[in-house]
């Protein structure tokens, strides 16, 4: 029983967070007394109980308090037959319309289901687990079974995926994506064990409690759409990019330590052996989400952190792109030409060497790059404007042994800071195009660019280009712009350098004077970039 | 069809006995009335689309319960951070003790009835009105044509006679 004192403040409490307008303070005293005191929460339980019960006329019944308050309290136990005080309505709120329109709905749609699930040429039973039921360039690991489009798969069955893309279905409905080299097994029914790999899960609601072990956890469906991570090093990440996982972290006798639920967007990494679970950005673009729509996938995402790791691509399908770096004194791949000297004082060089940085592309590798429909995203810091160049390059592919130009390069004008991109046109002709806008870069400030591109549209050289710029800790690009009317480009010729932040890496006025992380080369223009797209083409309609 | 049949029935059965105690339980999660609303249709229609997963015999409303928090869940994630004025572990505790106080609350109901009648008129008619379906202080207080300060105050005042007559019922064992 709480004190009078505090049964007075707890009635205002909870009248104020029931109807009025609880303060930050207030909310925070609530919880403080709710979370402390027993007593305190059963008074703001009892208290929402009334509001309920109050409400629950304007809920189901439309009629004035009171009206139905006759009838029996129920017990918690045995319920054995239909209530005796259901009211019979001749009128009814719209509110409860809509809820019965929704039950009646519910209630034929799942009779009609029913209908036809129980009729007689159906087999009740399916006879297996899950089945392969899509494969696409599917190589398997040497020595392992190789599977094919619906093959069945057993308990205990193991997938050693080497390279490709393959797809299978439980036999509760849930579709799964296993993308490049992936070891999955089938531990028991909607249970899978992925030790390495890229997963991708769409799990319906008939077969929600799906779960998948990795070395270091649990991730259990609860109706949703989710990715998995497993690399070599069996480091885990879980991405959530629809509903709710609940995320198990796992020690090493398998015994769970923390449990966590994951919702849409959320995305945790747990390396091995490690109690911290750590929440990094969601990516979709990560995962093969269908085998049959076309769906923006990351070709590669270069971190560029200090770390060694930063230097590999996290993803593709089998595919490392990982970075080389030029030593400080080392040679331009381009020119064979002597790098410049990656100290502080000269011109262009990075505070970091780990930041010249570049791939020769082989001819697997070039045509990853759809260069029909892609999406540039990076982070970009600009320290000092006394070091820049004339024109700083962001991002560059050139092939010196087929083309003097770039093939495609990204840059911004120091001077002006406007943003640009040229590249090869069909022709072979290298064309170069700038923003309209002066936008200044303040000093040490990171700043996102976003770059689509989109050819996809009706007629040839037409393509739709978009470039934003959003300044770090901004809920708004401040800087935004479509180009229309551009040439299409010529797909990247094999045996090119793709450079981030400098084109020839010996040529010190267009090395980017700032930092670069986080660059994503992504198929495709995700959603979050399309709106932006989509109210362009809206605009140019008009 | 028997099948389908006899599993609708009993979902009925489950349901509208249960009905209200789910959507008091929803409202001790949820800090608003229409949310609460939105919350409920949404668990109804996840209680009846997975029902087929429902054991027959076992307790229904332990069962809905998860439902609930789940539903929960989801409405709290879509809301803005700001919104979110508590922990997960107020959430949490909260729920905990509402799932198994619902002979408690059960109670509750039946003596709502009793100290109903002892508002004064004007505090019954504010109190029918505001609890008409899409309705506000704002929209009472013009039907009334009263100051919405008053409507405000009226409710509050009604609220702790009906709250403080309740517990003294609940205390007097008439209906333990």
């Amino acid at each position: 029983m709480l004190p009078p004192e505090e049964q007075e403040e707890m009635l205002q409490l909870c009248w104020e967070y029931q109807y009025g307008t609880l303060s930050h303070k207030d909310a925070a005293r609530l919880e403080r007394l709710v979370l402390n005191n027993d007593a305190a929460r059963d008074f703001f339980i009892r208290y929402s109980s009334m509001c309920a019960n109050l409400e629950w006329e304007g809920v189901v019944d439309p009629g004035p308090l009171g009206r139905t308050t006759d009838y029996e309290p129920l017990p918690s136990g045995e319920l054995n037959s239909l209530p005796h005080h259901l009211p019979v309505f001749t009128e009814y709120p719209p509110r409860r319309k809509t809820l019965f329109a929704a039950l009646a709905f519910s209630l034929a749609f799942v009779a009609t289901v029913s209908l036809l699930y129980f009729q007689p040429w159906r087999v009740q039973q399916p006879g297996f687990l899950a089945r392969f039921s899509q494969t696409q360039n599917a190589v398997w690991v040497e020595g392992t079974r190789s599977w094919n489009a619906e093959d069945l798969i057993q308990f205990g069955d193991q997938i050693h995926l080497s390279s490709g893309i393959v797809e299978l279905e439980t036999a509760s409905g849930a579709r799964m994506i296993l993308k490049g080299k992936s070891r999955l097994m089938l531990v028991n029914t909607d249970q899978f064990q992925l030790d390495e790999g890229n997963l991708f899960a769409n799990v319906p609601p008939q077969a929600q409690g799906l779960s998948v072990e990795t070395p270091t956890s649990r991730i259990v469906d609860l109706g949703t759409r989710f990715g998995l991570i497993v690399n070599p090093s069996q480091e885990t990440e879980v991405h959530v990019l629809k509903g709710i996982v609940e995320f198990h972290l796992l020690n090493s006798k398998r015994e769970t330590t923390m449990t966590k639920n994951l919702f849409e967007k959320d995305a945790v990494r747990v390396q091995p052996d490690s109690s911290v679970i750590t929440k990094i950005e969601a990516t979709p673009e990560c995962f093969v989400q269908s085998l049959n729509v076309e769906t923006p996938v990351l070709i590669a995402h270069w971190k560029l952190t200090e770390s060694e790791k930063s230097l590999m691509a996290q993803d593709h399908s089998g595919n490392q792109l990982n970075l080389q770096l030029i030593e400080e004194k080392g040679r331009s791949p381009f020119t064979g030409r002597q790098a410049p000297h990656n100290t502080a004082t000269a011109a262009g060089p990075f505070a970091s060497q780990f930041h010249k940085l570049y791939r020769r592309l082989s001819e697997a590798e070039t045509p990853l790059f759809n260069m029909q429909r892609f999406t540039i995203e990076l982070w970009a810091r600009n320290p000092n404007r006394d070091r820049q160049g004339d024109s700083d390059t962001l991002l560059h592919y050139r092939n010196v042994e087929q083309h003097s130009t770039s093939q495609f390069n990204l840059f911004s004008d120091d001077h002006s800071g406007q943003l640009g991109f040229g590249f090869l046109n069909t022709k072979d002709k290298y064309v170069s195009h700038r923003t309209s806008k002066t936008i200044p870069w303040q000093k040490d400030r990171w700043y996102h660019i976003v770059f689509t591109y989109d050819s996809h549209t009706p007629a040839a050289h037409d393509s739709i280009v978009t470039y934003s710029r959003t300044p770090e800790f901004a809920s708004a690009p401040d800087f935004q712009q479509t180009l229309t009317q551009i040439e299409d480009i010529t797909p990247l010729v094999p045996g090119g350098i793709l450079a981030i932040g400098g084109s020839t890496l010996t040529d010190i006025p267009r090395h980017w004077g700032g930092d670069i992380a986080d660059v994503r080369f992504i198929n495709g223009i995700p959603d979050r970039h399309d709106i932006t797209h989509s109210h362009s083409k809206q605009a140019l309609n008009h | 069809m028997t099948v389908v049949s006899d599993r609708t029935t009993e979902f009925i059965m489950l349901f509208s006995r249960h009905s209200q105690r789910i959507y008091r339980f929803i409202r001790s999660l949820v800090d608003n009335r229409t949310d609460a609303e939105e919350v409920y249709q949404n668990t109804c229609t996840v209680l009846w689309s997975k029902f087929e997963q429902f054991e027959t015999g076992s307790n229904f409303w332990a069962w809905s319960c998860q439902i609930v928090r789940y539903e929960v869940l989801n409405y709290r994630r879509r809301q803005n951070l700001e919104r979110n004025i508590f922990s997960n572990e107020f959430y949490n505790r909260v729920a905990e003790r509402a799932m198994v106080t619902v002979d408690e609350l059960d109670r509750q109901q039946a003596a709502l009835s009793v100290c109903y009648e002892l508002l004064s008129e004007r505090q019954k008619e504010v109190l029918e009105k505001i609890y008409e379906p899409e309705a506000s202080p704002h929209s009472v207080a013009r039907a009334l044509k009263r100051s919405t300060n008053a409507i405000y105050k009226t409710l509050h005042r009604a609220h702790d006679l009906l709250f403080s007559c309740i517990q003294r019922q609940l205390h007097s064992g008439d209906y333990s």
